[in-house]
């Protein structure tokens, strides 16, 4: 992995945008119901953004990250990851593509128990084939850059939860991947730690990465360049663009 | 009083509320019980015309009170997981004002009664049994017998019933209702492991003794000497099985994701391995205990320059029975294992294991568990055997069950592999491999989480 703040080198081309969601729809059969828990929603994310998502509990966040990792495919509409059409993709692809491009942090932090923080880290380039001397150098030194190399070979439940999420966090840039979902990171964190972790994730945008941050925390969507507001599975506005609260 | 009735009454909601744990816990006394019954009734039925009476009036007894023992190593390993999975409903109680006194007594009791009930039908379905079993075996061997019950074993199966459900959930329950201790630290939580694996060897060294070395004078003193040393044994290895899982844990350092994951999930959470590793020891302890037994019963057969008959038929009822027991344990242990260990195989989706890889690591943790519970199946199930085969009126030779033990160590482990594989991919979904439905809703809840 690079600097968290290092720039993510483009080829010469205009970049393409990471993430792009266009009339996104996701519907759930509840017995006999259909609920519409999402859309439809547009949204267009580049390299170097930082974006966050607020609203209500219910209001389709989740989900919508959801389908930007490539965990769901949406009822209607396309969503594009790295120029990757779930729709059109295999079950075997979208696993490559969540090897390869987007990251998660989550709230409760989902380090798997079993591995230690550097076989978490590690766990992408493994699952991706990658030889484990090589593997492993990567994984150090994205520990390294979150200021764990010292607890490389603890087990998570020896960890606080700050460092267990600032594991999770290097593991969501380990080796290729430039789109980072966050759902709540700082939501199970002190505020002092909780800032740490927003400054992380702040300077891996400005390295060239891309954050889309869920939180309901008014003072972490200030850290992002946009902020969007999500209502009852849709952006509080017509679009995602008209919806956006400039804070930078 | 009113307290403990309100908290029977949530006893019984919860029983409700998960029949098949109910019938799960009924099931793991019943079968005992009804062993007993029907191993007693055989064994008064048949000692008359039969040339080594007094073995296999040793040998039921000895077998019935395997059963109970390996039926108290099973309850009390599934109480402990089931019990530590109550901690947050106990503590809601405790905050309500119950006393811990009134929860463990409701506990008790609970248990007592599903002992009970499920005892009784165990009673009525090994007297069944044997009725059923009599007629084929004097079809088989010509002879011409009719049966007769024991009555004594209709109060003694439910009563030993009863209290080895409450004997073996009695430590589970102590620890679920005593106040909260701070965590006893790394080098004391060292020093008690430690304690515990010395006591472990020491048992099974113990066991090992009585069985080998023993002169039992009368039939009385044999039983005892026998059943106490097979006792001895089994508790030691059974005690050895969180240690084993340790040390596999520690060595898988290198070994591809699936494996590795498998032993450090057993490892991290004993309660949950132990048990399903316990279970399978226990069904696979039987078919080894068997299987022994009749290879002394072949081999002398074959020395004695007789027909090769096979198996006497009995014993290959009870080898078939103890067989599919082995494999519906290892079934059983599997789904629960498969099922426990959905959030970590849900993360390897989120983190982008292929589906085959997440099968392989639900077929890697079944197989694991299966392979050491047949490792501790060995000694567990070749003890007893040996005395059995000890005491013998005929002179039989103890002979290895290498058909047995290849099954053990090598059939079923692989089927296991097979087996959680197949159930991972029932869990998991063919398509959605459980990460595509709403990770809200889809992601099990996380045990490490802090919240």
């Amino acid at each position: 992995m690079r600097a968290l703040d290092a720039p993510v080198r483009h080829a010469a081309s205009p970049p393409s945008p990471l993430l792009e969601l266009r009339a996104v729809t996701r519907e759930y059969v509840d017995g006999a119901a259909l609920v519409r828990v999402l859309g439809p929603v547009d949204l267009t994310l580049e390299p170097g953004e930082f974006v966050a998502i607020m609203g209500p509990s219910g209001a389709g966040k989740s989900t919508l990250l959801a389908l930007a990792g490539a965990l769901d495919r949406p009822t209607r509409g396309t969503v594009f990851v790295d120029g990757v059409d779930l729709a059109r993709s295999s079950q075997s692809k979208r696993a490559e593509l969540r090897r390869r491009t987007p990251g998660f942090v989550f709230q409760d932090f989902n380090l798997v128990p079993g591995l230690t923080a550097l076989e978490n880290v590690r766990l992408p380039l493994e699952l991706d084939g990658r030889a484990r001397a090589d593997a492993d150098e990567e994984a150090r030194r994205a520990l390294e850059h979150v200021g764990l190399a010292a607890l490389a070979e603890r087990l998570p439940h020896r960890l606080s939860g700050g460092e267990r999420q600032r594991v999770a966090i290097a593991r969501a840039f380990v080796g290729p991947r430039r789109l980072l979902l966050a759902d709540e990171p700082t939501g199970a964190l002190d505020s002092l730690t909780g800032e740490a972790v927003m400054r992380h994730l702040r300077a891996a945008c400005d390295g060239g990465r891309a954050a889309l941050l869920v939180t309901h925390d008014a003072r972490h969507a200030a850290w992002a360049d946009r902020v969007l507001h999500l209502v009852d599975g849709r952006f509080d506005g017509a679009a995602a663009s008209s919806a956006e609260v400039r804070l930078r | 009083m009113s307290a403990l009735a309100a908290l029977l009454r949530v006893e019984r909601r919860h029983a409700a509320l998960a029949p098949w744990r109910t019938a799960l816990f009924g099931a793991l006394v019943a079968a005992p019980a009804a062993t007993w019954v029907a191993a007693t009734a055989l064994q008064r039925t048949l000692a008359p015309t039969s040339e080594g009476g007094a073995f296999e009036a040793v040998a039921a007894q000895v077998v019935g009170g395997f059963g109970f023992a390996v039926a108290a190593l099973v309850i009390g390993a599934a109480a402990a997981v089931g019990h530590e999975r109550r901690g947050h409903e106990l503590a809601q109680l405790l905050a309500c004002g119950a006393r811990r006194r009134t929860i463990a007594a409701a506990l008790v009791l609970s248990t007592a009664v599903v002992a009970l009930a499920a005892s009784l039908v165990g009673v009525l379905f090994g007297a069944s049994a044997a009725a059923l079993l009599l007629p084929l075996y004097d079809a088989w061997t010509g002879g011409d017998h009719a049966l007769e019950l024991v009555p004594s074993a209709f109060v003694s199966a439910p009563t030993l019933g009863v209290l080895v459900a409450v004997g073996a959930a009695a430590p589970s329950i102590h620890r679920a209702t005593r106040p909260t201790k701070a965590p006893p630290g790394p080098a004391l939580e060292r020093r008690e492991r430690r304690a515990r694996i010395a006591a472990a060897v020491l048992a099974c060294v113990a066991g090992f003794a009585l069985v080998a070395l023993a002169r039992p004078a009368s039939r009385a003193s044999a039983v005892w000497t026998l059943g106490s040393g097979s006792l001895l044994g089994l508790v030691g290895t059974a005690g050895l099985a969180g240690p084993l899982m340790r040390c596999l844990a520690r060595a898988v350092g290198r070994a591809p994701l699936a494996a590795r994951l498998a032993a450090r999930d057993a490892a991290r959470a004993p309660g949950r391995s132990s048990a399903a590793a316990l279970a399978i020891l226990a069904g696979l302890a039987g078919m080894t205990l068997i299987g022994s037994l009749a290879s002394a019963v072949e081999r002398v057969a074959r020395a004695n320059g007789d027909a090769p008959r096979g198996m006497e038929p009995l014993l290959v009822l009870a080898f078939v029975g103890a067989s599919l027991a082995g494999l519906l344990v290892v079934a059983a242990a599997t789904a629960l294992n498969a099922v426990e260990g959905r959030r970590d195989t849900w993360l390897l989706a989120v983190h982008g294991a292929h589906p085959r890889t997440v099968l392989a690591v639900h077929g890697a943790r079944a197989a694991h568990l299966a392979l050491v519970g047949g490792v501790l199946s060995v000694p567990a199930g070749l003890l007893p055997a040996l005395g059995l085969v000890r005491l013998a009126e005929v002179p039989l030779t103890f002979a290895v069950p290498w058909r047995e033990l290849s099954l053990a160590l090598v059939v079923l482990p692989a089927l296991a592999f097979g087996l959680g594989a197949a159930l991972g991919l029932a869990i998991e979904g063919s398509h959605t491999l459980g990460a595509a439905r709403r990770p809200d809703v889809a992601a099990p809840s996380n045990p490490n989480s802090h919240r």
